[in-house]
């Protein structure tokens, strides 16, 4: 039996029961970052809304997950401590939608993308796969047994 | 999609910031331009084709070391000069290529020079870009000039 | 197995980018060998064995047209997988230089991912 951990949105969690299936909703311009270890059978998600943390250091110590820069490294770090190594971790990432409403005005999306991309060049990781843009809203789970990441948007469901 | 050359540039230009550089820019508030800072460094190429100009950039050293920093995978801290002079240079380099190839497609050959940077300080920098088209951006709390000439 | 490769453009960022996107994808380097135009590749590549090379085209001195025109016109060079990364769109010197025999021509700015997916054609993992 199946059993759903909710990554909220400026959320994250790790998981590795087999059963565990790591699940977030409706991610529009928000980017959702998924690092799964295939040796150990870990995974990890993260949901972070805005790019930069420098824009609210307050916030950022107060939940470093809303922001792709501190929150993609933390789950980094939540990863190593279970004893990940690098070389293992597959990334895959979805979202970064342009979202049509004024928040678009600000590209919200690709910046999200832009500094996503930063932290793995940083870290030396490279994205496996993903699936960003578009307009649609997606939600992301991701089966702690397999490894296995599916994307629902727009009706329809497909693996990552 | 713009066709004209400013409103390309200019979109062009944070795109390669994202892509190439992993850096943020917004464009700055009409008619509120950042000031020139006091020593800033000072970046050109020509291209020649059915359109012949310049394309040039002038921005801080710190803005050129971050860049470094960013596309180097290290701190800011440890880029020499040299080398956030080389990376503001090959910025300019894939910004002048896409910009070309936004406005023009695949077709026209464009012969491109070697990027050149130089530092100016305020009032040459002024100088430099009195009377030109150009663009200003914010990019992660650094101005950045972005300037089309002969 | 472990590989020699050898990189040629002026900017040392650029070479700096193949670089490490190689060293990221866990491609075993044996040496990395750089050039700033396509005369100082060509005076490496008549003492040294590469098994690929990354060429920008727009160098002084020698271009990347010029280097890969002597590669494939020498009986050892010939054969050596090309990958070409420039900002240089044109749909003309793109054939050109897929005619002369290039294996790859990317555009710049590439991301590591397009890299990695373009050598593991031609190199192996390490496992």
């Amino acid at each position: 039996m199946s059993h759903n951990v909710i990554v909220d949105i400026a959320g994250a969690a790790v998981a590795d029961s087999p059963e565990e299936v790591l699940v977030t909703y409706s991610l529009g311009s928000c980017l959702g970052v998924v690092l799964y270890d295939p040796v150990l059978h870990i995974g990890g998600m993260v949901h972070c809304m805005l790019p930069l943390s420098q824009i609210d250091a307050h916030k950022a110590a107060e939940k470093p997950f809303m922001f792709v820069d501190t929150g993609v490294m933390q789950l980094l770090e939540m990863m190593y401590k279970r004893g990940c190594r690098k070389k293992d971790l597959i990334v895959r990432a979805a979202g970064a939608a342009r979202v049509m409403d004024n928040s678009n005005l600000f590209r919200i999306g690709e910046r999200n993308y832009a500094v996503f991309r930063k932290v793995m060049w940083k870290n030396g990781l490279l994205i496996k796969r993903e699936d960003i843009g578009g307009e649609n809203s997606r939600t992301l789970r991701l089966h702690i047994a397999t490894g296995q990441l599916t994307i629902r948007s727009g009706g329809v469901e497909w693996d990552l | 999609m713009p066709t004209d050359p400013l409103s390309v540039l200019g979109e062009v230009t944070i795109e390669i910031l994202e892509r190439f550089a992993f850096l943020l820019g917004d464009p700055a508030e009409t008619g509120a331009p950042p000031a020139p800072p006091p020593t800033a460094w000072l970046a050109t190429m020509q291209f020649t084709g059915p359109r012949r100009g310049t394309l040039g950039l002038a921005t801080t050293p710190a803005l050129a070391r971050q860049m470094a920093a960013n596309l180097f995978g290290r701190e800011p801290e440890e880029i020499s000069d040299e080398e956030a002079a080389d990376a503001l240079k090959e910025f300019l380099n894939v910004t002048c290529g896409d910009y070309l190839h936004d406005l023009e497609g695949n077709e026209p050959i464009y012969d491109l020079s070697a990027p050149a940077v130089a530092p100016a300080d305020r009032e040459a920098l002024r100088a430099r870009l009195a009377g030109r088209e150009q663009l200003a951006f914010n990019v992660e709390g650094q101005p950045l000039f972005v300037f089309l000439g002969d | 197995m472990a590989y020699n490769i050898m990189i040629v453009d002026d900017s040392l960022t650029a070479r700096t980018f193949i670089a490490r996107t190689l060293e990221i994808s866990g491609v075993e380097l044996q040496q990395v060998f750089q050039a700033r135009n396509g005369q100082e590749a060509l005076d490496l590549l008549q003492r040294e064995w590469v098994d690929i090379v990354f060429v920008d085209i727009n160098m002084p001195v020698m271009n990347g047209v010029e280097l890969v025109r002597r590669m494939r016109a020498s009986e050892v060079l010939k054969s050596v997988p090309v990958i070409v990364i420039s900002t240089d769109r044109s749909a003309q010197r793109m054939n050109e230089l897929k005619a002369a025999g290039v294996q790859a021509y990317l555009t710049k700015p590439i991301t590591p991912e397009e890299l990695k997916s373009i050598v593991e054609r031609y190199l192996t993992p390490a496992a």
